[in-house]
């Protein structure tokens, strides 16, 4: 019954990771304007933001382009949950406390408008599609081992 | 093709290479972005003191017709009357702890309340915007609402609450009645 879904699957992985791509290419190109916004979310120790702020988008374009590619979709998947769940936390935290600050999430630029509600509600809705590439890919891994890193298909 | 039965026996395991495999990627990509990083001509210094770069790069995007003050210049003007300072950050913040003499004008009521404040003040009213630090906005959006509503001298203070309670400064907290 589940292969009736296949398309939504299919879905699901193309529509991740092309908002992984799009959203690594900004950050990877301006380095520097990134970390002024991760400083700004006040939730690193000063020290690691320039690392975080390097490493996160290469990261994000990795899972990207595999989710596009269709190997490795569940790792990728999973390390998707992953951020998404460190994003909304670090902003739905932001939020809570007050702080005026950018999302950093497709732009960094200085102007870019602040966080909202809005940002949150996004960042959540994008861990549905994760969620049914992690147990889609789960129930095929589980079914055929062999081929247990092989996205979904229609 | 039938559907074999799911064997729970198989799921530990499973996941266990899909962790390995998902840290496997996270280091390949971080290896892979301090390459690129490497050869890049204005490479990004990564270890870099994050607090003080950024200070340091704030003064260089202030918006045009606005100053920069640095910590020295903030505690000489903090001394003296003559000087108009706004806290740009939310109410709130202004409650735990500003700048004594500071007036709380949060840059998400400035358009509200500026046209009262700036009625009666100078033109030549030398004005001091702050915020938390370096990397908040604010305090850029708020001095240039003022240039543009005529002020002339307008600077930011771009260390912020941070850099002057860091550096032992006083700060006023509003106490609840």
């Amino acid at each position: 019954m589940a292969e009736r879904f296949g398309f939504v699957f299919f879905l699901a992985r193309i529509t991740l990771g092309f908002v992984f791509v799009y959203a690594s290419m900004d950050k990877i190109f301006n380095p520097s304007d990134f970390a002024r916004v991760v400083y700004a979310y006040k939730i690193l120790p000063a020290g690691w933001v320039g690392l975080v702020a390097l490493g996160l988008p290469w990261v994000e374009l990795a899972i990207g382009l595999l989710l596009l590619a269709g190997r490795l979709v569940w790792p990728s998947a999973l390390i998707a949950a992953a951020l998404l769940l460190g994003f909304s936390g670090a902003i739905g935290y932001n939020l809570a406390r007050g702080l005026n600050f950018q999302c950093g999430c497709f732009s960094t630029a200085q102007d870019a408008q602040a966080a909202n509600l809005m940002t949150l509600v996004r960042d959540l809705a994008l861990l549905v599609p994760v969620f049914l590439v992690l147990v889609e890919g789960l129930r095929r891994g589980l079914n055929r081992p062999a081929d247990s890193d092989r996205p979904p298909r229609s | 093709m039938a559907e074999e039965p799911l064997n729970k026996n198989t799921i530990p395991a499973f996941l266990v290479r899909q962790v390995l495999t998902s840290l496997l990627i996270v280091a390949l990509a971080l290896a892979a972005g301090l390459a690129v990083n490497r050869a890049r001509p204005d490479r990004f210094d990564p270890f870099v003191d994050w607090r003080a770069a950024e200070v340091e790069a704030g003064y260089r995007r202030l918006p045009e017709g606005v100053l920069g003050v640095k910590f020295e210049e903030m505690v000489r003007l903090y001394r003296r009357s003559d000087i108009w300072l706004a806290d740009a950050r939310p109410a709130e913040f202004y409650s735990l702890g500003h700048i004594p003499g500071a007036k709380s004008v949060p840059l998400s009521e400035a358009e509200k309340v500026l046209p009262a404040l700036l009625e009666k003040m100078p033109r030549a009213q030398l004005v001091v915007v702050y915020c938390d630090g370096s990397a908040c906005p604010d305090s850029f959006r708020l001095a240039r609402l003022m240039t543009a509503r005529g002020l002339r001298r307008v600077a930011v203070y771009l260390g912020g609450i941070e850099e002057w309670e860091g550096r032992g400064m006083p700060i006023v907290r509003v106490t609840g009645g």
